[in-house]
């Protein structure tokens, strides 16, 4: 079942009926019903791996929470060290265990091909022949979620759920399938497993956020989809400054893809009263490229920064390390090392986590060259910034455009045609080789599928686009402000919201969908 | 606004986006199926649901008609008009989208119960019995008083149908054109395709025709049965039945296929169709003949050309002007029908012994003893002397009629034919060409420009001096003598620049700088208008033939001449091979022409005509 289409729609619509005619201790077993219906709905192939990792993280955490809440009965405080010392031990091992094999399935699934491919062309020939594997709905975010979760009841910060039904459907919750985002058990598991009574609130914000997002996707990123397809991969027949506006508008289509994508199905979830992690702070009012990271798919980097950042920085070998530099540097840099090499670690995992292909590797290098240079570069800067009159427009500009600048060459590798490194650096260069502007005319534009009939949709579009986002970043609740709109403006505004999209995505045949970016990550 | 009111509000908006919805499509109304619309526009409606649209077509003007012609688009290129010139009914196309025999039958029960009908004509492909038709999308439904169903559900279906259709309907309507374009290639008060277009294209040899059109041609490489076959062949005895109850006079056809389709059949299928059909009704099987192996007969591997249907009419109804090839078709008759193996032996026979000709074509300009040869200038020896030599070379000069003839009536031309045309009209042709002509028994075609006709000093009514144009008078002499065809060279589109006013120069037929396309088709019809009554003035015989001025010309322009009834239109193209196809008027559109100037030695023409 695709979320682009009429049925999941009608699906939403009996869940939540369903979900609010049974009583409230019962409302989980609708949402795992739902979720069931709509893995399956993808194909039993994908519900299979989903079971198997959901009933192995279940076993694993149930394991993990024996082992913590364990009591040991010696007689010395020696022996009891040393117990506690082998409970640890079997407790790391168990993770261990389980987040390998865990990790190890999406490994498979997901990266074998390219793994065995790069092997081949190392070698100039065959040597072991690809194994086409199928790649289920949101492995990438389920297995992150589970892991999560795992890390969590090891660190003891909250136990392991035991009813299977709850766990199961705290992994499979069909909203966050999809897109995400990587919710934690302890931000989900009381309005999810609790049961929400019927607010009229959450029906209202939930329908107003799945319309946005079902506009950002429909109005302009599938409008842009055809040109950025397009000109990345034939961008040699077409002159180079069509490279960067499609790798700027790639930013736009990605963005209005992804955070359309999880606005619709947060106000699906909205509607059983669940609310998800958020996503995205308007990523492109960001003015540096941490601040992007922190505003850019946030559950993501919140889970990088809790189970990989953190860990690695405060792991025997980092540390050694430090107190190793101090000998060598001055202190204002030893002290940024750790976070410096933490910073390239966790971005090269992003990059990897994009998807199979040495540019997604490169994507993931470039911003972690960036980041840990800015980190390494503060002592030089700060004076600087310093003398820089706060609250100016200008300097905010100027942030803004400088952060957007490496975003936009950053998509030239997240989005490189077959995902090839070799591709994404022939666009940079025929972008300052040959940009060739006076070959760019209105007429290439309308072949390429920007024509005039398109710009017309496109530029009002995301004038509203930049009008919402713009409110949203000085704080405006955009639900909050069209509730307390007279009815009648409501209504107009609706009816022109609900036009759009009955008439132009969901019951006009010429309206194609295309399927998310992050659909099949 | 909050709580449950807002929920109110949302569902009313809701219900008000499917009002506004509704209502476009009633008011727009891409498939015609309302009435309502003011933008009735029923070659779009048809085009875009032949179904459809044909049968409300037939419910507004059921009047007009009493005998149809029903079948998938293989009955396409069944006119009407060529039905009504063997028979006393006046026919409505009814073809639709899809080989679908179910549809075929509903609609002849339909037809008998609305109409007092006289004549049906089922025309038959290999598709219905290839296999069930299967109804995808708005496009392919049927209306439900044809094929029976629940109104409602049939007005709520187009009620609520893409918005993508009206929009494009409004968008079609701004770039509507007099010529059919993708949108609307309908001619609704036929049901036919407006094909002045598609049938006024040049078409010569085999090789050249393949080498443009090869791709819509695919063909089979393995046999497989007609899955569909015995339903077929139920549903046409049903009709049959149907016909023969309400004492209608059906015709069944089983029209042209291409060999590439026939190949994906076996022979044992094939023969069971046959023979099946034969048993349940009388029938004319056309499937397998010379046509088959021709590529040009075909506009694609599953659709015949209206050329090949107007033979094949011809042929059922006995037109004994008409060509069409020997042993063309198969009348079966008391439930025997001819094996495929038979019909493939005799059919190869006649491919073989096909008898197109290639025709080379001469122009000549203004010949003048007194002048300096040029591209354009002869002296009237030199043009003696070609002529001198053609006979020699035993080539027999021919009229632009007799090729006509040859093409559309069958009637031979001699083993080395050739064409001598002269452009303009110069009063040399009448001084000098003619006599030599006259003298040798041959023929020749002079283009004429109308308003230079008599013009013998000046440039129309300019005080430009031109080189004299022979008047009435000469024309009249020579077209009696049956030596020379008259024939246009544009009534006035070949205008020369440094002596016309204004800024619209038409030196040929090519569009003016920013013309439309209806300017442009108008200014073509006014000049064939001007150019037939200064004929008619004349009290000469209409031109058949057109000579583009300097060989320039648009596909717009053949369409419209081959519409106002011209059979021959020539460029300057001296490549363009003219291979002449008995039964396909196409060959006779952009006939090439060697110019034949002070360069051109003896062997060179020679050469030429050899080709």
């Amino acid at each position: 079942m695709s979320v682009n289409g009429v049925g999941f729609l009608l699906f939403v619509l009996i869940s939540v009926i369903l979900y609010y005619v049974i009583p409230k201790k019962y409302r989980f077993s609708v949402l795992l019903g739902c979720s069931a219906v709509f893995y399956l709905s993808n194909g039993v192939g994908a519900a299979v791996y989903m079971l198997t990792t959901v009933v192995f993280t279940y076993g694993a955490g149930l394991l993990l929470d024996r082992f913590g809440k364990k009591r040991f009965h010696c007689e010395t405080a020696e022996e009891k060290k040393k117990a506690k010392n082998r409970l640890k031990k079997q407790k790391q091992a168990v993770l261990a265990a389980a987040l390998v094999v865990n990790f190890l399935v999406l490994a498979i699934l997901k990266y074998s091909g390219f793994f065995l491919a790069s092997v081949n062309s190392i070698f100039g020939r065959t040597i072991v022949t690809a194994p086409s594997f199928l790649l289920p709905l949101g492995i990438s975010f389920y297995i992150f979620q589970t892991a999560g979760y795992l890390i969590d009841v090891y660190r003891g910060k909250y136990g392991a759920e035991r009813n299977f039904g709850k766990y199961a459907l705290f992994a499979g919750y069909f909203p966050q399938l999809v897109q995400g985002p990587i919710n934690r058990y302890n931000e989900l598991k009381d309005t999810l497993f609790g049961g929400s009574d019927l607010d009229w609130e959450n029906i209202r914000c939930g329908i107003l956020r799945m319309m946005v997002g079902i506009l950002k996707k429909a109005m302009i990123a599938d409008v842009l989809a055809p040109f950025v397809s397009l000109v990345y991969s034939d961008f040699g027949n077409y002159p180079g400054i069509l490279s960067f506006l499609a790798a700027f508008l790639y930013c736009i289509q990605l963005y209005c893809d992804f955070s359309g994508g999880v606005d619709l199905l947060c106000g699906v979830s909205r509607l059983f009263g669940v609310g998800m992690a958020e996503n995205f702070n308007q990523p492109y009012f960001a003015v540096s490229l941490a601040d992007f990271w922190r505003r850019w798919h946030i559950s993501l980097g919140e889970w990088m920064k809790d189970y990989l950042f953190y860990p690695l920085a405060f792991s025997p070998a980092l540390t050694k390390l430090t107190k190793w530099s101090r000998k060598f540097l001055p202190a204002e840099y030893t002290k940024r090392l750790t976070p410096c090499i933490c910073t390239f670690v966790v971005f090269l995992a992003v990059g990897v986590w994009q998807g199979p292909g040495w540019a997604n590797v490169a994507y993931g290098l470039w911003n972690g060259f960036w980041m840990s240079l800015g980190l390494l570069w503060v002592p030089f800067s700060q004076p600087f910034k310093d003398k820089l009159p706060s609250g100016k427009v200008f300097v905010t500009v100027w942030g803004v455009l400088r952060t957007n600048f490496l975003v936009i060459i950053g998509r030239y590798f997240s989005n490189a045609h077959n995902a090839s490194l070799g591709n994404a650096l022939s666009m940079l260069k025929h972008t300052v080789v040959s940009p060739d502007v006076t070959s760019c005319s209105f007429a290439l534009l309308d072949e390429l599928g920007l024509g005039v009939g398109v710009m017309l949709r496109l530029i009002p579009a995301l004038c509203v686009l930049f009008c919402i986002s713009l409110a949203k970043e000085k704080g405006v609740d955009l639900a909050q402000w069209f509730g307390n709109r007279r009815g009648s403006v409501q209504f107009v505004l609706l009816f022109a919201a609900l036009l759009l999209i009955v008439m132009g995505v969901y019951g006009n045949d010429a309206y194609t969908p295309i399927a998310y970016v992050y659909e099949n990550v | 606004m909050k709580g449950p009111k807002w929920l109110i509000l949302f569902l009313s908006a809701l219900l008000a986006v499917f009002a506004v919805w509704g209502a476009l499509n009633v008011a727009v109304d891409p498939f015609g199926v309302f009435g309502l619309s003011f933008l009735r526009w029923d070659s779009y409606s048809q085009t875009l649901n032949p179904r459809v649209a044909k049968a409300d077509y037939l419910t507004r003007h059921l009047d007009e008609f009493d005998s149809y012609i029903v079948g998938s688009s293989s009955a396409a290129s069944y006119l009407p008009e060529t039905l009504e010139k063997y028979g006393d009914g006046t026919y409505y196309n009814m073809f639709h989208y899809g080989a679908d025999i179910a549809y075929d039958k509903a609609l002849v029960e339909w037809l008998l119960t609305v109409d007092d009908v006289k004549h049906i004509v089922l025309v038959l492909g290999l598709g219905e019995a290839d296999s069930v038709f299967v109804c995808e999308d708005l496009t392919d439904r049927a209306h439900y008083a044809v094929v029976g169903g629940s109104p409602l559900g049939y007005y709520l279906d187009f009620l609520f149908a893409s918005p993508s259709y009206a929009f494009e309907k409004l968008t079609s309507r701004v770039r509507d054109t007099e010529m059919p374009q993708v949108f609307d290639v309908f001619l609704p008060h036929d049901g036919v395709y407006d094909k002045r277009l598609r049938d006024a294209e040049s078409i010569g040899s085999l090789e050249a025709y393949l080498t443009e059109n090869g791709g819509d041609f695919w063909k089979h490489t393995v046999g497989g049965a007609l899955g569909n076959a015995d339903e077929c062949i139920k549903a046409v005895g049903e009709i049959r039945a149907m016909c023969d109850e309400a004492e209608v006079e059906l015709t069944v056809i089983l029209s042209p296929v291409y060999e590439g389709q026939l190949s994906g059949y076996t022979d044992e299928s094939l023969d069971a169709y046959f023979q099946g059909l034969a048993e349940v009704t009388e029938y004319c099987n056309f499937s397998i003949s010379p046509l088959s192996f021709d590529e040009r007969y075909f506009y694609d591997t599953t659709h015949t050309r209206n050329a090949a249907a107007d033979m094949v009419l011809a042929r059922v109804f006995g037109d004994g002007g008409a060509y069409y090839p020997e042993d063309f078709g198969v009348i079966c008759v008391n439930g025997v029908a001819p094996s495929v193996g038979d019909m493939r032996t005799k059919a190869e026979e006649a491919r073989d012994e096909a008898d197109e000709v290639t025709i080379p074509i001469l122009l000549y300009h203004h010949l003048d003893p007194d002048t300096e040869e040029s591209g354009t200038v002869l002296h009237p020896n030199t043009f003696a002397s070609h002529m001198a030599l053609l006979l020699e070379s035993g080539y027999t000069p021919e009229g632009l009629r007799d090729l006509a003839d040859y093409v559309e009536r069958g009637i031979p031309l001699p083993e080395k034919a050739v064409v001598v045309t002269f452009d303009d009209g110069y009063m040399s042709n009448y001084d000098y060409a003619y006599p030599i002509l006259r003298e040798n028994g041959q023929k020749a075609a002079v283009f004429v420009i109308g308003s230079s006709v008599g013009h013998e000093q000046y440039y129309k009514d300019t005080e430009h001096p031109l080189t004299p144009h022979f008047g009435e008078g000469e024309m009249a002499e020579m077209v009696a003598s049956g030596v020379m065809e008259i024939e246009s060279h544009t009534f006035d589109m070949h205008q020369w620049a440094p002596f016309e006013d204004g800024v619209a120069v038409r030196e040929n037929v090519l569009p003016l700088a920013d013309e439309s396309e209806d300017e442009y088709v108008a200014a073509l019809r006014e000049d064939i208008a001007a150019q037939r009554s200064l004929f008619s003035q004349m009290g000469m015989a209409e031109p058949c033939a057109v000579a583009f001025p300097s060989g320039k010309f648009t596909d717009i322009a053949n369409a419209v001449l081959v519409e106002e009834g011209y059979d021959v239109t020539l460029t300057t193209d001296p490549y363009r091979v003219n291979v002449l196809v008995p039964g396909l008027p196409q060959s006779l559109v952009g006939l090439g022409r060697l110019n034949v100037g002070a360069d051109t030695t003896a062997e060179e023409l020679l050469a030429y005509c050899e080709k």
